[in-house]
């Protein structure tokens, strides 16, 4: 399988603040990757950094095996991309934007504009500025997808989208991916990182602190557990216990770890309720974020 | 090729409104106010005579010049140029600044296309727009100079100093766009650029210092030089050739190695 998207080291500093350091990243052809982080992590600087709209201070980026700054024309060509906020020229109705983002590539790109138009349920024939955030979110997919890209790279996709297009536009890049195409998703919604990608990088303060299988992450080895005593609770300690949270005589934590010694802890206490189940992706990943 | 064809409709409708503001202007000063003027040059040599002698200078009244129509030319060449700077710096920016403004240089920069071919591109749509508007301009006022026999080579190259005028706003233009953090109006930064310009134009008249012209781009080319020197002044074409190269070569590595900002 060869690797799409492969950075060494790749760092990028905005003179005393940080961006990103040491990004270690590798995305196989045909994976779905998501990319998580809260808010100013460096999801966006990694992107950006990758489609040369922004250039890395030291490190390696490449895209197809080609440099991200030498080549960026040639990588750009297999490139759709959508930008966590769009924006467009003033004074151009949609088709006409779709259009000059269309010639861009060596290809006719009608049909393709008209169909997911259809898809999207959007009115091309609109001015962009008179249209509404998630309407211009519709624009900005269309110009990503409308060149059918190798790599697509979306950077926090589904903010304006109402759930019913959310659930289209997950069903659209689960369809480009089956065509063959590699995606690159970043977000800070979890459930969404959850619903379509294969592997998931975190990211915290410009490090990535971790890749794994969205699969491995949710397998059984994490429990969510919620448990409440007959008597108020001050402090509970265990091996493997994540985000534990005590309220009086309740206790929630996320455990990884033997399952015989979970029960031989819970022993110690008068339980009158339980919870054992799945963890979300938002329980096992906190711990990253605090 | 599709990037100069969306900046050229983009900017097409402005060149048009100005290329007729400019041409009817020259009509209206060469048909209209010469004659006037040719025919009681003594009535205005009184008038002007009473002016303060600085106010005179600044606007370019000098009645030893404006008996002739090389004079009056360059005189209405004073107000012309402002107006050609205004327009060529209101294209240039309007082009540059334009995904600045829309805050959209994402999109145009995630596109396969190399930022350098994207600047020539840009910058080949402003002289495009120049050049056309300019031929316009040159064939009226060839037409104004025939009408008072002054040969078609001299009467060319007076026309012509206009657009080496424009050239040097499209470079102060493009500086501009490129290294301002925000433009919020082309048009009001343009009309800024074209009054700082005269008001430039105006002082160099009035204060007598060696070598103050070369602050004022609007005095670079002045027609009359055709008339009485034969040709532009050397120092001055070569002054504005590097005002030109300094500016586009500076914003040219700037827009080619500068980070996008983020939204």
């Amino acid at each position: 399988m060869s690797i799409v998207i492969e950075t060494k080291k790749l760092t990028k500093s905005y003179g005393k603040s940080r961006g990103i350091i040491d990004i270690d990243l590798s995305i196989n052809q045909g994976e779905i990757f998501g990319f998580i982080g809260p808010n100013g992590a460096g999801k966006s600087t990694t992107i950006r950094t990758l489609l040369g709209l922004i250039f890395k201070t030291s490190g390696e980026a490449k895209i197809f095996g080609l440099d991200c700054e030498k080549n960026s024309h040639e990588i750009l060509a297999e490139v759709g991309y959508l930008p966590s906020e769009v924006f467009y020229y003033d004074n151009m109705k949609a088709i006409d934007l779709l259009k000059y983002s269309a010639s861009f590539y060596k290809k006719d790109c009608t049909k393709r504009i008209y169909e997911l138009g259809e898809v999207l349920e959007l009115d091309l024939n609109k001015k962009i500025e008179d249209m509404s955030l998630g309407n211009k979110k519709k624009v900005g997919i269309i110009q990503g997808l409308l060149h059918s890209p190798k790599l697509i790279i979306l950077d926090e996709p589904t903010s304006g989208l109402d759930p019913l297009m959310q659930k289209k536009f997950f069903e659209l890049i689960k369809q480009e991916n089956q065509k063959g195409a590699t995606v690159l998703f970043s977000s800070h919604i979890l459930s969404e990182v959850q619903k379509i990608c294969d592997r998931v990088a975190i990211i915290k303060e410009g490090r990535i602190l971790q890749v794994e299988k969205i699969s491995d992450l949710t397998s059984s080895a994490y429990k969510s557990v919620y448990f409440t005593t007959s008597s108020q609770i001050n402090d509970f300690q265990l091996d493997g216990a994540l985000n534990i949270e005590i309220t009086n005589n309740s206790v929630s934590f996320v455990y990884k770890g033997n399952c015989n010694n979970l029960l031989q802890q819970l022993n110690k206490y008068e339980i009158t309720n339980i919870d054992i189940t799945e963890p979300s992706l938002e329980d096992i990943f906190m711990h990253y974020y605090v | 090729m599709n990037v100069l064809k969306f900046e050229l409709k983009s900017i097409c409708k402005s060149v048009i409104i100005w290329t007729l503001a400019i041409i009817a202007f020259l009509y209206c000063f060469s048909i209209g106010v010469f004659p006037i003027m040719n025919e009681n040059a003594d009535l205005m040599s009184q008038a002007v005579a009473s002016m303060p002698q600085g106010f005179a200078q600044a606007f370019g009244v000098d009645m030893n010049l404006l008996v002739g129509f090389e004079g009056f030319y360059n005189f209405s060449f004073m107000y012309l140029s402002v107006m050609g700077a205004i327009m060529a710096s209101s294209i240039t920016i309007n082009v540059f600044s334009k995904e600045k403004r829309a805050k959209c240089s994402d999109f145009i920069f995630s596109k396969p296309i190399r930022r350098q071919s994207l600047f020539t591109y840009k910058l080949l749509a402003v002289i495009i727009a120049l050049l056309i508007s300019n031929c316009f301009y040159i064939i009226v006022s060839i037409t104004m100079f025939s009408q008072h026999n002054i040969a078609l080579n001299e009467a060319f190259m007076a026309s012509l100093s206009l657009l080496f005028t424009q050239l040097i706003f499209v470079a102060i233009g493009i500086i501009i766009s490129q290294f301002s953090k925000k433009i919020r109006s082309v048009s009001a930064i343009s009309t800024m650029i074209g009054f700082v310009a005269f008001a430039i134009s105006a002082l160099v008249n009035i204060i007598e210092i060696d070598y103050i012209e070369y602050l004022s781009p609007l005095k670079f080319f002045e027609p009359i030089k055709i008339f009485t020197d034969g040709g532009y002044n050397l120092f001055f074409l070569i002054w504005a050739s590097v005002i030109i190269l300094v500016c586009i070569g500076i914003s040219f590595v700037s827009y080619t190695k500068k980070d996008t900002a983020i939204n």
